[in-house]
């Protein structure tokens, strides 16, 4: 009886050492990367990424082309740009029915009118011609 | 004897829940909580420096012929006529006021474009001043304010 304690406790106590151990050891290393996929693909992230880019595209004294490809493939993105305002949807790549997963936006500096759909790559592009700015947002 | 291996099983188990709820507090709600707040918190920063940048690229403001423009080089003639109306409506986020003062370092000149106000972010950019012939050494200051 006595003996069947002092397993029992063994046991619950190397257990506990095994699932602390899984907890902060091994899970911390699969979740960082989960979570990093997760941040960088999140349009928190990507709005705040091509919101400073088209905003400092106006910075350029020639003309400038940038491109930005987002980090991850899992989602793709419909962005559009009226009134200063930046809208961005996330979509999922894999999903046929291009279903809006999330929508965020943000405001920029300079008013490049643009709409595009289900894009990964985004060429921002700036040109001066006849002393005047013309800016173009394209995939 | 039996009591005592009672108490610490029951003991493990106890900190055992403790450490799993600290580190899924710490997984889930932390990581995602320091995350949203850093790209939050740097918002009104990266506008002001963006703008700013934005700025002394301008034509609105800095040397210009048919050919460049000499970012960072403002021009004088340009500051002492500017229309603060069409330069906000062309550059400046919807949702933030902001107002710019230039400082000529060399001659002590001033211009203030826009109307003063109690800024969240102020930022300074070294800018010269084209006045003439003479190029002058200034500042650029911009003072950003959310609606």
């Amino acid at each position: 009886m006595k003996g069947d304690i002092v397993t029992e406790t063994l046991w619950i106590i190397g257990l506990s050492i095994l699932i602390f151990l899984i907890v902060f050891v091994v899970v911390p290393k699969f979740w960082k990367s989960i979570a990093e996929t997760a941040i960088l693909s999140s349009p928190d992230v990507i709005i705040r990424d091509l919101s400073g880019l088209i905003t400092i595209s106006g910075a350029a004294p020639h003309d400038i082309t940038i491109y930005y490809e987002t980090p991850t493939e899992k989602y793709s993105y419909n962005l559009e740009v009226d009134g200063k305002i930046l809208n961005i949807e996330m979509i999922s790549s894999d999903d046929i029915s291009k279903q809006v997963k999330e929508k965020v936006s943000d405001e920029i500096a300079i008013d490049p009118h643009t709409s595009i759909f289900d894009s990964r790559i985004f060429t921002i592009e700036k040109t001066r011609e006849n002393e005047k700015n013309s800016y173009e947002v394209y995939p | 004897m039996k009591g005592l291996y009672k108490m610490l099983a029951d003991m493990f188990g106890g900190i055992l829940i403790v450490a799993l709820c600290i580190a899924i507090f710490f997984l889930f709600v932390g990581y995602y909580v320091i995350i949203k707040g850093v790209i939050k918190s740097s918002e009104e920063e990266r506008k002001t420096i963006n703008l700013g940048h934005v700025l002394i690229s301008s034509d609105k403001l800095v040397y210009s012929d048919e050919k460049r423009i000499s970012r960072a080089i403002l021009d004088e003639n340009k500051l002492d006529e500017i229309d603060s109306n069409e330069l906000f409506k062309e550059i400046g986020y919807p949702n933030y006021n902001y107002f710019i003062q230039i400082i000529n370092s060399d001659t002590g000149k001033s211009w203030i474009i826009g109307e003063e106000l109690k800024p969240q972010v102020v930022k300074v950019f070294p800018v010269a001043i084209k006045n003439g012939d003479e190029i002058q050494v200034g500042k650029l200051i911009v003072s950003l304010r959310g609606k």
